[in-house]
Order: C-alpha cells, then sequence, then structure tokens
C-alpha cells in the first residue's frame, strides 16, 4: 500500500507530489494535468506528498505493498 | 569502489515495518520503554541506570540478547504517554506520528499499543574513506552523508548537510582548478551498454526479487549485529550467488525499473564488503563475535579497508595514528565489556574462546 489515492477532484497539477517523492511514484498525466500512482510497489509510505500538497488531496497508509523482512 | 573503510560501524534501532530512522531519542525522551514480549521492561536489567537512554550499539546488543534468549519481538511502548506528550511528539516527528496513525497505533491523542522495534544492520554500513575535504582516495570522487565511512559520518541529519556543503564545494573547486577531461569514447559506449542492458532484455530477474534475497540474507539479527563467522559465510554465500547467477538477468521494464535494478547492484556489492570486512576482523569491538569475544588491542587497532581489484573485492588493514592521539590505548586483549556483560547475568559463557549460550 503506502500511497493510497489522489482525489483527482482536488488535484490542481501543480506537481509538487511527483517533484518531493524520493522513490518516484507518481507522475503527472500529461493530458489531464492530474498526479497518479504509478508505481505503487515503490512507496516507503514516507507521507512526503500527503504532507506537501497544497490541496490536502492525497492520502497515505503506512503499511508496505513490499513484504519487510524483519530481524527476527 | 575507491576503498570503503571498516565495519566498526554505528548500529540503529527503529519501529520494525515503518521506514522511520529518526525519532528514537524523542521516544525515549518523552519517556519510551523498550519492552520484550512477556512485556518486561528488558533494559532495567542491562543498563539499571540509563534504561533506555543507553548507547545505540547498546542497545543493539541487548535487541540481540533478548531474541536470543527467545523473547523477541520487541517493543516501545508508549501507551501510556499522555495527550500532551502526543502532541509534543506531533510536533516534533510529524510524518513518524502520521504514520503510526494511519494504521491505528495512535488514535485520539494516546498510543494504543506499543510499537514493534527493530535493531537494524544496514545502517552499520562501510563508506568511502575520505579526507577533511570529503574528497575520495580516486581523484575526483567526493562523498557525503552516509556514503562516507563512519569515522567521517557516523549518521544523521546534521553531519550529511556539514558533509554535503563541504563536498559540494570541494568537488566545484576541484571541476574549476583542471582542464576539461578527456572522454575515452569507447569507454563510454561500454559503460553506457552496460547501464542499460537491463532495459534491452525481454525475460529476466526483476529487481524486487534480487532485493528481497539480499535482504534476506543480511537483515536477520544473528548477521551482522550478533555475528558468527559461520552464520556470515553462509550469508555471504548466498549474497555471492546474487552476484553471480542472479544480477546479469536483472530486467527492468522502463527507466523507473532501470534506476532500482541499478540500485539493488549497488546494495549487493555494500552486502558483500560489510560481510567480508566484518569476517575479516576477527574481535569483538563495537559489534560483537560469538566465535571471536576478545576486544583484541593486540591486534586489531586498525582499519579493515576494501578496494577493487580487478573487478573483485581486496581487504586491507590501515593502523588507526594511535601516535597523534593524545591519550594512548594499553595494547590489552579482554573478553569485550558487553559480552563480559553477558556473562555477569549468567546469559553466556566463554568457553574455549568462544560465546556458548547458557
Amino acid at each position: 500500500m503506502g500511497i493510497r489515492h489522489i482525489d483527482v477532484r482536488l488535484c490542481n497539477g501543480c506537481n509538487i507530489c511527483v517533484d518531493i517523492c524520493p522513490l518516484d511514484v507518481l507522475r503527472l498525466d500529461g493530458i489531464t494535468r492530474k498526479a497518479y500512482i504509478a508505481y505503487l510497489r515503490d512507496c516507503q509510505s514516507c507521507f512526503l506528498c500527503q504532507s506537501e500538497c497544497p490541496q490536502d488531496a492525497i492520502r497515505c497508509v503506512a503499511v508496505h505493498e513490499r513484504r519487510m523482512v524483519k530481524a527476527w | 569502489m575507491s576503498g570503503a573503510d571498516n565495519n566498526d560501524a554505528p548500529t540503529n534501532v527503529m519501529p520494525a515495518r515503518y521506514d522511520i530512522g529518526p525519532g528514537m531519542n524523542k521516544f525515549v525522551g518523552e519517556g519510551g520503554r523498550l519492552i520484550n514480549a512477556k512485556g518486561e521492561r528488558f533494559m532495567e536489567k542491562y543498563n539499571p541506570t540509563l534504561k533506555e537512554r543507553a548507547g545505540l550499539r547498546f542497545l543493539a546488543f541487548a535487541f540481540c540478547l533478548e531474541a536470543q534468549q527467545g523473547n523477541a519481538p520487541l517493543f516501545m511502548d508508549m501507551t501510556h504517554l499522555t495527550p500532551e506528550q502526543i502532541r509534543r511528539l506531533k510536533d516534533v516527528l510529524p510524518l513518524a506520528m502520521k504514520m503510526f496513525e494511519s494504521v491505528g497505533l495512535v488514535a485520539n491523542e494516546r498510543f494504543t499499543q506499543p510499537v514493534e522495534w527493530m535493531p537494524m544492520a544496514t545502517l552499520g554500513r562501510p563508506g568511502l574513506v575520505v579526507n577533511r575535504r570529503f574528497e575520495a582516495t580516486l581523484q575526483g570522487l567526493f562523498a557525503c552523508g552516509e556514503a562516507c565511512s563512519p569515522q567521517a559520518v557516523p549518521t544523521g541529519l546534521a553531519s550529511a548537510a556539514t558533509s554535503g556543503a563541504t563536498a559540494g564545494k570541494s568537488a566545484a573547486e576541484f571541476a574549476c582548478s583542471g582542464a576539461s577531461p578527456s572522454l575515452d569514447e569507447e569507454q563510454v559506449k561500454q559503460l553506457r551498454e552496460e547501464a542499460y542492458k537491463p532495459l534491452q532484455r525481454s525475460y529476466g530477474i526483476e529487481p524486487d526479487q534480487i532485493l528481497l534475497a539480499i535482504q534476506e540474507a543480511v537483515i536477520p539479527y544473528n548477521v551482522l549485529l550478533l555475528r558468527h563467522g559461520e552464520r556470515m559465510r553462509r550469508a555471504l554465500q548466498a549474497v555471492e550467488d546474487i552476484r553471480d547467477n542472479q544480477l546479469p538477468m536483472l530486467r527492468a521494464y522502463d527507466p523507473h525499473y532501470l534506476r532500482i535494478a541499478h540500485e539493488v547492484r549497488n546494495l549487493a556489492l555494500v552486502a558483500e564488503l560489510h560481510l567480508r570486512m566484518a569476517l575479516a576482523r576477527t574481535e569483538s569491538r563495537v559489534l560483537l563475535r560469538e566465535d571471536f569475544p576478545y576486544e583484541d588491542n593486540e591486534n586489531w587497532l586498525k582499519w579493515v579497508v576494501a578496494r577493487q581489484d580487478n573487478g573483485r573485492v581486496k581487504l586491507i588493514t590501515r593502523d588507526v595514528p594511535l601516535q597523534s592521539y593524545p591519550y594512548q590505548v594499553e595494547r590489552t586483549k579482554n573478553l569485550n565489556h558487553m559480552w563480559q556483560l553477558a556473562q555477569k547475568l549468567g546469559i553466556v559463557n566463554v568457553e574455549k574462546g568462544e560465546i556458548q549460550w547458557a
């Protein structure tokens, strides 16, 4: 999981989330100018996109899509 | 790889399943208590004075001892914190607290249950040997943050920022100082072909598979935190298998996955360096070995340095320049003080120069 939803009605195409994502998870649709989740598996749930979105359009959950190997 | 420095590296403990590095001190500072699967506040046993405020490597060792005694998983218990403390945590660690809230660990300004915590060996990493200008031993290569060896940059945002500022300035000075570099077009062509190879394959192994395999080899606590030659050799075999049989089959669907393919290549190299250097250090110093439990100041006041030699890793040692230190170290060999503690608590015995679990 990680990033779970981008509300396209709120997204204003500012590209901030695309720029800020450290793992290249998001893209901006060239035609609609709306952000979308392109690589869900690579989201590390850092919440930066949710925190920085000026439209409050993004929702994240801190559960990883990838299995995390544990120390024990 | 121009010369990556040693294995005497910092360790860390952090919430399991959440990518939260910073924050440990704040959670502890507000009164977080480390408990084991039985609900015991185990740091009272290992460090009655400092408890959770003990140093990170001490905490990591305590985690290993608890796991070894069958008391894992381990948790940070913050259920007793007040709403005011939770608000303070939200101010200082907003992203971490958002993560906890998103999965219900924090609700109505309270922690609802203890948070699983685990030690991380992945932060005890090797790094490039740099001078005070943050210049590596390969001319024209500069490094900052945790790309440097732990002697230059232990960990953390502050040293990442200061080393980054210095390295950037040094790199700019270097770029302005010399003539334009001459390019070997043939070499450029070869490097480009190599870099894009995963993109050109129509079948092959996903980077995700290799990432998981590397993690399974090195993340268990008893590989790089609580060390034994036999276990590390097994992990090294797994990493060498990845290097020789899986990396050549890497496949990338697009430039996004090409970047990840190169990252897993680098991770495999770092894992190999880490294991080789840890195997070379036949003593217990910052991190502990069961098969070499003594802190050996007779033979091991030195760093292990890895260098590239015909595409393979070559290890050398370099003496720590003790003559320039204001205080001299006694050249003795004693049971490492953390193993002494474990022995005193009746958790281990030392037999024939090796640790035996009681």
